[in-house]
């Protein structure tokens, strides 16, 4: 990773120039940035656990409490207000961007009309600006709405993917047939059912509606009604309107979003960034910075993003457990317990997973406390890490036939990380990458927030929150276990080379002195591919520093694969981990007055 | 602060209100003022206006909902004009008919793709003589909602809900079964059961301070109960009660409800874990009192709503010193107070670093835990 040489903190930071991001998940946590030397860069994360759920529903309580841990932090360099005890009185802040756990995907909503394809696509560039993400349409270009649209089969999609808007769209209705009909279908299909589903409406007519309709429609589902004009054939629809109107539901989205809950201010009023957004911002930011293909694997309670940046575009994919607007379950829920069991040296009891799971959905800010507590925490990602990608855009993985220069771990998995090396593991699992990677932590878990600031224009050195973890050398192919797969000559300047060899099946580290370059050499076996093709040895172009773990030889093969034998499997993930010496020995439990808890 | 050195090398200090560890703690117990949203998830008549008093149990709005609800666009099923559609029911509106009943059809054609048969037990609702649309639905019932804390209303937004401000104290609770109740606060004490003695009343909400066990609950069933609240429930009773959801990959239990017979709340969640003495304590004080429990599945959402009466209790029993349970770990369910927290960041036997906390049992000794995995009972 090519580090910004002139990282230097300007010295006297004056508060108009400090920008603050907030993230709001298990904790709130504000993020303090200050100018470098090109962009902001981060200084200090305020967090406290989030006061959003039961007992209190009133986030202003960890709102203050965070500000307050950012501002002993940070002190007078970025909050001259502060005080003697580090508290500021600056609670009412500017936040620049607010993403999180809470807001991990753009509020949806579903387009219902009979618009000109012109004007169709022009609303939907419209939806798509203010922020909504598009789950479905059920239009027509024809003026014969009815005959064209199957109202019922819009009526299931809506059902099944619940979005928060409506947009109805109706250019040519002057008989009112085609209001009528959907107020009829959303009306008996939508209104007072027992799941409580309310999506609010927003219905752009060309003319006056008829009253009646409009009256039932608006006694049965909270809708707003706007004149559009234009839309003919020959006259483009008027943006504005809807633009307005488009704009004024997504503020209405986002306050119910908050429903009931009591929200200081600064976050009510900050622009908000889905978190998918923002790590895309992020990742895309690091990829152009440093010329690099770029993967992002952020891992919350709630779900596991994965976002892939190269060439300025981004690509995201996402599993989760649940519900947008609120604390979800913790992502085991959705993870089956035979492949979270592959990539532990032990047998999850299903019982332990399912205590373990519904225990952190309950206390999502605990931490694990046991070695196998940990290795379950972590399986747990990794396997929905791997099936987000599995699952992504029609079963197409986005990483398939791609090597990745810089993989990047970041999200709430970063409190649980022990060892740098648990972090290698996570990143070369989940993403099974192949040829020479570099590996990096977001160790202050600041990726998504430098994302919404970037996504607001907000100038940021991403990579300001990252630590270097060291370089991942991964091979594709296969060979029965235990015969020669790789030698890796590692040369630090001026210190006498280490020679390793690695069989198939294994993995492997090579460590020398901090900060030192080392110039790498690679021969894989003939049955074994680094990126060059089978056999064909590579040698590193620039030498490398060791970050925090070295050079990670990954000789396990391309895909990976496990040995039928659950108790093999086992042995061999537990071998795996004790070559890179990724965990804790496991321990009894301690007694009363032992240090663990 | 005078500093000392426990047996492991953490550096710790006595602490009562020591700002670090309060930053770091979350809370169970909330006491005070509170606001409560109260949404409206259905059209219905809201019977309350800002400024008016509210107490616990009072009706806010009266409205409709409908469940298995099938809409179905019959002009294109039955390939006839709207205006048609009409004389082409067959049933009555209102009238329950069995599953497969021949709601709309042409005449003549019996048992062909041009018939609206119905899904389930229910009543067509309603086939719009303009448009053609028929609605069906398994059920119509009319439903009242109360209010869950008394106090002032101070918001109502037609369509969308009422906030109500007030004082009370609410307990966070891990897991939910689904619905919402009130009644006056019955504790049973342990290794009783709901049904002994002659104190049992209808609509009561019953705390126990033991494990739930499946005879209990028939027990509170019988004496129709309106809710339940204990500490923790076995796996295998949580999930057939609608407490805990089964998790991908593992089938449910055979008697794996949907719903529960009755709310029910566990205060600590899976396991074998008896109800913290704070809380006991807490409860106890409340015998008597009208009480809410919302027991919803959603996480983080649970809780049990006390009375402003309790809050002025919890107000003058407040501690010196911080009365906690441990949340995860081998000592999970461990209740005590802290007594001292480490100035430095430790690492736990996993590895990770966090800060830690020193706790005196309630049931004696001392257990240093990871200020993460400690939740504090005190308002």
């Amino acid at each position: 990773m090519r580090h910004d040489v002139g990282n230097y903190i300007i010295l006297n930071a004056n508060v108009s120039e400090r920008v603050i991001a907030a993230d709001l998940g298990s904790h709130v946590r504000i993020g303090v940035y200050v100018p470098g030397s090109s962009g902001h860069r981060i200084l200090v994360v305020g967090s406290a656990p989030s006061t959003l759920d039961a007992p209190f529903f009133d986030l202003t309580v960890a709102y203050k409490k965070a500000l307050s841990d950012a501002t002993k932090h940070a002190g007078s360099f970025a909050f001259p207000d502060s005080v003697g005890d580090g508290s500021s009185t600056e609670h009412d802040l500017e936040i620049s961007s607010l993403t999180g756990d809470r807001f991990a995907n753009a509020p949806t909503v579903f387009l219902i009309g009979n618009l000109v394809a012109r004007d169709l696509e022009a609303l939907g560039r419209t939806v798509a600006s203010v922020g909504f993400e598009e789950v479905g349409r059920a239009t027509t270009s024809a003026r014969a709405f009815r005959d064209r649209v199957d109202g019922q089969s819009a009526l299931d999609v809506i059902t099944s993917r619940a979005p928060d808007l409506i947009v109805l769209a109706l250019t040519d209705d002057t008989k009112g047939e085609g209001l009528d009909y959907i107020t009829d279908l959303l009306v008996g299909g939508l209104s007072g059912r027992e799941s409580g589903y309310t999506p609010r409406i927003v219905l752009l007519y060309k003319g006056m509606p008829d009253s009646a309709i409009l009256g039932r429609l608006q006694a049965a589902l909270p809708t707003v009604a706007h004149q559009i004009h234009g839309g003919s054939p020959n006259e483009p629809m008027d943006l504005g309107t809807p633009n307005l109107a488009i704009e004024d539901a997504m503020r209405a989205v986002y306050r119910s979003s908050f429903a009931g809950c009591e929200i200081p201010q600064a976050i009510a009023r900050a622009p908000r960034v889905p978190r998918a957004s923002a790590l895309g911002a992020a990742a895309r930011e690091l990829s152009n910075n440093q010329g690099l293909d770029v993967a992002v694997l952020s891992c919350e309670h709630s779900g596991v993003n994965v976002v892939v940046a190269r060439g300025g575009e981004s690509e995201a994919v996402r599993v989760t457990s649940g519900h947008d607007n609120g604390r979800s379950f913790h992502v085991g829920l959705q993870t089956p317990i035979d492949r979270v069991a592959r990539w532990l040296p032990d047998v999850p009891l299903p019982h332990a997973m399912h205590a373990y799971v519904l225990g952190q959905t309950a206390h999502p800010t605990s931490v694990p406390t046991s070695t196998s507590e940990l290795q379950l925490a972590h399986a747990i990602w990794v396997a929905a890490a791997r099936d987000a990608l599995r699952a992504s855009g029609g079963g197409r993985n986005p990483l398939d036939d791609v090597s990745i220069d810089l993989a990047v771990l970041t999200g709430e998995v970063t409190y649980t990380i022990g060892r740098p090396m648990q972090a290698v593991l996570l990143l070369i699992n989940s993403f099974e990458i192949c040829g020479v990677t570099q590996l990096a932590l977001d160790a202050s878990n600041a990726l998504a927030m430098s994302g919404c600031l970037l996504d607001m224009d907000v100038p940021v050195m991403t990579e300001s929150s990252l630590m270097e973890l060291g370089v991942c050398v991964a091979l594709r192919g296969q060979a029965p276990f235990g015969e020669s797969a790789v030698v890796v000559e590692v040369h630090p300047e001026g210190r006498p080379t280490i020679e390793r060899e690695v069989s198939s099946g294994s993995m492997d580290v090579v460590q020398w002195e901090a900060g030192l370059e080392a110039d790498v050499k690679i021969w894989p076996g003939s049955k074994f591919d680094v990126g060059l093709g089978y056999g064909r040895p590579a040698h590193l172009r620039v030498p490398i520093t060791p970050g925090s773990v070295g050079l990670v030889i990954d000789a396990r093969g391309r895909p990976l694969s496990w040995p039928d034998d659950a108790e093999d499997r086992h042995a061999r993930v537990e071998q795996w981990c004790r070559a890179l010496n990724a965990y804790a020995a496991q321990r009894p439990w301690p007694e009363a007055s032992s240090h663990n808890g | 602060m005078p500093t000392q050195r426990n047996g492991h090398g953490l550096r710790l200090r006595p602490t009562m209100d020591d700002s670090l560890l309060q930053s770091s703690l979350t809370h169970s117990v909330c006491c005070g003022r509170m606001r409560r949203w109260h949404a409206l998830p259905f059209p219905g008549r809201i019977l309350v206006e800002p400024g008016d008093k509210v107490s616990v149990g009072q009706v806010w709005c009266r409205g409709r909902i409908r469940s298995g609800v099938v809409v179905v666009d019959l002009p294109r099923l039955l390939r006839v004009s709207p205006n048609e559609v009409r004389r082409h029911v067959a049933v009555g509106f209102g009238s329950t008919v069995d599953e497969g009943t021949v709601l709309a059809g042409l005449s003549g054609r019996i048992r062909t793709g041009k018939q609206w048969l119905a899904p389930s037990r229910g009543m067509l609702v309603d086939v719009s003589p303009r448009t053609g649309v028929g609605v069906f639905v398994r059920d119509v019932r009319d439903v009242a909602l109360y209010c869950r804390i008394e106090g002032t209303v101070t918001e109502v937004d037609a369509g969308e809900g009422i906030l109500v401000e007030g004082r009370g104290v609410s307990v966070a609770s891990a897991l939910g079964s689904g619905g919402r109740a009130y009644g006056l606060l019955r504790f049973v004490e342990s290794g009783e059961i709901p049904g002994s003695g002659d104190e049992a009343q209808p609509s009561e909400i019953l705390v126990s301070p033991d494990p739930l066990r499946s005879d209990w609950v028939r027990s509170a069933l019988e004496v129709r109960a309106a809710g339940i609240v204990a500490p923790s429930a076995d796996p295998e009773l949580a999930a057939s009660l609608a407490l805990a959801p089964a998790i991908a990959g593992l089938a449910p239990p055979d008697d794996g409800r949907t719903t529960a017979p009755i709310p029910i709340l566990l205060t600590e969640g899976l396991g074998f874990m008896r109800m913290p003495r704070a809380l006991q304590a807490l409860f106890r004080s409340s015998i008597g009192d009208a009480v809410v429990i919302v027991c919803t599945r959603r996480p983080g959402q649970s809780e049990v709503v006390l009375s402003e009466a309790a809050a002025d209790r919890v107000r003058e029993r407040s501690e010196s010193r911080t009365s906690v349970r441990v949340i995860g770990g081998p000592h999970a369910g461990t209740e005590g107070l802290v007594v001292n927290v480490a100035q430095d960041i430790g690492r736990t036997a996993s590895g990770v670093r966090v800060k830690f906390v020193e706790v005196r049992q309630a049931e004696g000794g001392v257990v240093v835990v990871p200020v993460t995995n400690i939740e504090v009972l005190a308002g």
